[in-house]
């Protein structure tokens, strides 16, 4: 068990509650949300800053996991270095066309992923 | 005529919607019982003697397989609406090939064994390269038998300066009158597929288009019962 968090924004009732299942299988901690509306203030409020941030793109419309991670990566945000996975059921050429606020190009896993995929995924990412 | 134009672009548009939308939900839903399906098999672990294992392995299987329907079905769509498009990078060509075998490791169940190297730079899309080497593979284990190895050859043509992939299988083999038009789109309206190996059969009319896209080759050697070689090439970067 590491003290590692990882935030999971997923709208899927069932996707969030197994992927869940599969991170605190690799021992980390999870803090899930179904939509990102007001997660800063509540991590925040929890003093929770996570390792990683899980985001899935197609979340409840108007949502949109790519706005969430731009918002994450904008100058004020307190979690502007936390690294983001972002996922989708869409093929990584629909959705990766977008205007993203970072320099690098963003990470992405797309659906449906092995629990393995997830993993390696992971161990390159929450690494700090 | 400028209004049927604009009637066929906006049915054109619609389709494509409707198509990338019904592939993002298949995808959702294959996600969630993928996942059950790795739980369950947690669940079962350690049991001697375990059929649901085995059950629920080939159930893996399987979802790979509607997976790769899902992904031809996007595919095909595209390449019929030209969207197609190819993102080149120069790269290692003995590379790709590791990465395509690699990517099919646990959905096939033969030994794979690459043979050769041509130690050659190619300018390709990767990723719809490493597609049509899986297509090639899968289909190599479709139509043999699991204990059956698979064998890769990798060598350079020196008359044109290709390099050139031979992937050899040695199971049924296809009888010489149906060689002809195996790159071609399948005539839906007869019955072709053979109900024990699905898929869109669209995979080496894809596969055909990618090559031919990077300026190379595709063809094979195989007769009935005596297993198939399918090759193709790619222009080597000097």
């Amino acid at each position: 068990m590491t003290n590692k968090t990882i935030v999971i924004i997923e709208d899927n009732r069932l996707i969030l509650q197994m992927t869940t299942l599969f991170l605190k299988g690799f021992g980390y901690k999870v803090r899930k949300f179904r939509s990102g509306i007001g997660i800063d203030e509540i991590l925040k409020k929890e003093k929770c800053v996570p390792n990683l941030f899980i985001i899935d793109i197609c979340l409840i419309p108007p949502e949109d996991g790519r706005n969430i991670y731009n918002t994450i990566r904008s100058e004020t945000s307190v979690f502007k270095d936390v690294p983001i996975l972002l996922c989708s059921s869409m093929q990584k050429r629909f959705v990766m066309d977008f205007k993203f606020n970072d320099c690098n190009e963003p990470h992405f896993l797309e659906k449906p992923f092995s629990r393995e995929q997830l993993e390696n995924k992971i161990k390159l990412l929450a690494t700090t | 005529m400028a209004y049927k134009k604009q009637q066929e672009n906006r049915g054109t548009v619609l389709s494509n919607c409707f198509m990338t939308n019904t592939a993002k939900e298949i995808r959702t839903h294959l996600q969630v019982i993928k996942s059950l399906n790795e739980i369950l098999q947690d669940t079962l672990h350690g049991i001697p003697g375990n059929l649901p294992t085995k059950y629920l392995k080939r159930m893996t299987i399987e979802i790979d397989k509607v997976t790769k329907v899902t992904n031809d079905f996007g595919d095909t769509f595209d390449l019929l609406n030209e969207v197609f498009e190819l993102e080149y990078e120069v790269i290692d060509f003995d590379y790709v090939i590791k990465l395509a075998v690699l990517s099919v490791k646990d959905s096939i169940l033969n030994k794979i064994i690459i043979s050769g190297k041509t130690e050659k730079k190619v300018k390709v899309d990767a990723n719809k390269i490493i597609k049509v080497i899986k297509c090639l593979l899968t289909n190599a284990a479709q139509y043999s038998k699991q204990t059956d190895y698979i064998h890769v050859t990798l060598t350079t043509s020196s008359v044109e300066d290709h390099v050139v992939i031979c992937i050899q299988d040695h199971g049924i083999g296809i009888a010489k009158n149906k060689q002809k038009n195996i790159f071609e789109k399948k005539d839906y309206n007869k019955k072709v597929q053979d109900d024990r190996y699905p898929g869109l059969g669209v995979g080496l009319y894809l596969s055909k288009e990618i090559v031919e896209r990077h300026d190379g080759h595709i063809w094979l050697d195989s007769s009935l019962k005596n297993g198939s070689k399918f090759y193709f090439s790619i222009p080597i970067i000097k």
